[in-house]
């Protein structure tokens, strides 16, 4: 009979609690050039949980570069020659193109890839991130901004954001570009300046602060780039033209960041997709009269029942929060 | 909390025992994507691997060597050849069995000869480490770590810190000296007895099979 090896199996044989028996059943098993394959998986799976310590894997990729350096020459001619240093490649597009598949890919199975660092915000929160390379993002509620780990080593300055953030990107010497992409095919290219990206729903948009940007996004089958100037708003949304706003005030789109509303007649039905991003609630409504009314007000809010307090006060308006239900009705009533 | 600091993911440290797939940590699909980027741009390919297998290859190779210095070195000269021979052309399993069976390799090697060697406490040789016959039976990798390992744990407890902090993290004996206020020689004193506890430890084990070993060869 042929025996069959799990993975509790072996993670016992590995912290040292086999028998000489079992010893012997493993000796067998790994015979087959697929055991062998399973039981190096299991001791990868092994040493990551249980680490003799903390290695560095920067400092083990700079000397390994720094020897392929003093090795020089002459290990390169047996190498065919890599994609210039300095110069991007089609290549290097490629990888970075992989990469965000990669990235999209991992998200799709639910999981993350050791590639990956991601910074995120719980529902009502802002909080403020340094990048590898000095840009400062703050993220506004529920959002999520995936960077490559490796990121601060190969230079290629990419970032994944669902969510919606404020990037003040630091400009580089060597002028490098900073890309942000959505999950919509938006892609925002920069060079130091400072924009807001609000990317929810399939809906994405950027305001620019500062500086220069340059906006791709996908129409059917082709691809539209943009170059925006200051105080421009362009808002993209599946297979549309976008549409491009100018002379906004900057200042509005980062409200959130002193975590400050403004609504100014704005539906109730608009305040219910704010409720829903910010602080995953839910609302109804008591009647259709309700759903039709309209808000107005400024206030500062730290939290959904703060919010909530001031949405109601200043309109007139009560409302009932049960769970993450929250249910708009006159103040009459 | 440092706002600044990001929330790092720790898939790392989740598992979900009882189930023969790896959901817990990276899978697959990261070796076929490091296996074209190698073949694409080989730099790239190189430091991809790295952050995939740099970690669980070093604190795997240190349960052979005790050194983090000398586990990095080996795991850094498996890499290197594996990029300058491009030897990630020929593989046609997985490159973390091979990347794990050369680690074990040369673990073992360094085991061996550092039995066989003199207890001196000056031994920067390593690299010249002979070859040995390798173990039939891949269960006898796990032995002679393990073997080391329970040696270590039966020391008194200064001489294993001693010990550990000399090997493991390759502190200067002056420096251990200082910290714990005791004069050099008693450290180096504490080292070489340590040693010579761990050598006659796992020697009695396996000292017959490196026997063989000579009389075959000679």
């Amino acid at each position: 009979m042929k025996p069959t090896i799990s993975r509790d199996f072996i993670f016992e044989y590995l912290s040292g609690r086999a028998t000489s028996i079992q010893k012997q059943l493993i000796d067998k098993w790994v015979k087959d050039p697929s055991n062998e394959d399973a039981f190096y998986r299991y001791l990868e799976e092994w040493e990551r949980l249980h680490p003799q310590y903390v290695v560095d894997v920067p400092e083990g990729i700079r000397n390994f570069r720094k020897l392929l350096k003093e090795t020089g020459p002459a290990a390169k001619e047996e190498i065919p020659p890599a994609a210039p240093a300095r110069r991007r490649s089609i290549k290097a597009w490629i990888l970075a193109a992989s990469v965000v598949l990669l990235l999209a890919s991992s998200a799709w199975f639910g999981r993350e890839s050791i590639l990956y660092t991601a910074y995120r915000t719980n529902p009502g929160e802002v909080k403020p991130y340094e990048l590898p390379d000095g840009s400062i993002v703050t993220l506004n509620a529920n959002s999520r901004l995936t960077v490559s780990r490796f990121w601060a080593i190969t230079g290629d300055r990419e970032v994944f954001l669902s969510g919606e953030a404020e990037f003040k990107v630091r400009r580089t010497e060597e002028g490098r570009k900073f890309t942000v992409r959505t999950d919509n095919d938006v892609e925002i290219v920069v060079l130091g300046t400072i924009f807001t990206v609000f990317n929810r729903h399939q809906r994405t948009a950027v305001t620019l602060n500062e500086g220069k940007v340059q906006l791709t996004h996908q129409v059917g089958n082709t691809t539209k780039t943009i170059e925006m100037a200051p105080g421009d708003k362009i808002m993209v949304e599946a297979n549309r033209p976008a549409i491009v706003e100018s002379g906004t005030d900057p200042a509005k789109t980062t409200l959130w960041k002193e975590k400050r509303f403004e609504f100014d007649q704005t539906s109730l039905e608009s305040i219910s997709g704010v409720l829903n991003d910010y602080y995953n609630l839910k609302a109804t409504f008591a009647d259709a009269d309700v759903r039709a009314l309209t808000v107005s007000g400024s206030f500062v809010a730290a939290n959904a029942d703060e919010f909530l307090e001031s949405i109601c006060l200043l309109n007139g308006l009560r409302c009932q929060k049960s769970g993450q239900i929250v249910t708009f009705y006159k103040e009459n009533h | 909390m440092n706002p600044l600091v990001p929330d790092e993911e720790n898939h790392d440290l989740k598992s979900r025992p009882g189930t023969s797939d790896n959901a817990a940590f990276p899978s697959d699909l990261d070796e076929v994507f490091i296996r074209k980027t190698l073949i694409g741009n080989p730099e790239q390919g190189m430091e991809l691997l790295y952050l995939r297998y740099y970690q669980p290859l070093c604190t795997h190779a240190v349960k052979f060597v005790r050194c983090r210095q000398v586990a990095e070195d080996i795991v850094s000269d498996i890499f290197y050849t594996f990029y300058t021979r491009r030897i990630f052309e020929k593989i046609t399993d997985s490159y973390r069995a091979y990347l794990f069976r050369a680690v074990r390799n040369k673990g073992y090697n360094y085991l061996r000869w550092e039995l066989d060697k003199s207890t001196d406490l000056e031994d920067d040789n390593r690299f010249n480490a002979p070859e040995y016959q390798q173990p039939d039976m891949i269960t006898q990798y796990e032995e002679l770590y393990q073997d080391v390992e329970k040696a270590i744990e039966l020391l008194p407890h200064q001489r294993k810190s001693i010990y550990l902090q000399f090997q493991f993290e390759g502190k200067p004996v002056k420096e251990i000296a200082k910290d714990l206020l005791l004069s050099t020689r008693t450290i180096e004193t504490q080292i070489y007895r340590a040693k010579q506890t761990i050598r006659d430890y796992v020697r009695s084990r396996w000292l017959p099979a490196l026997l063989l070993f000579s009389i075959l060869l000679f």
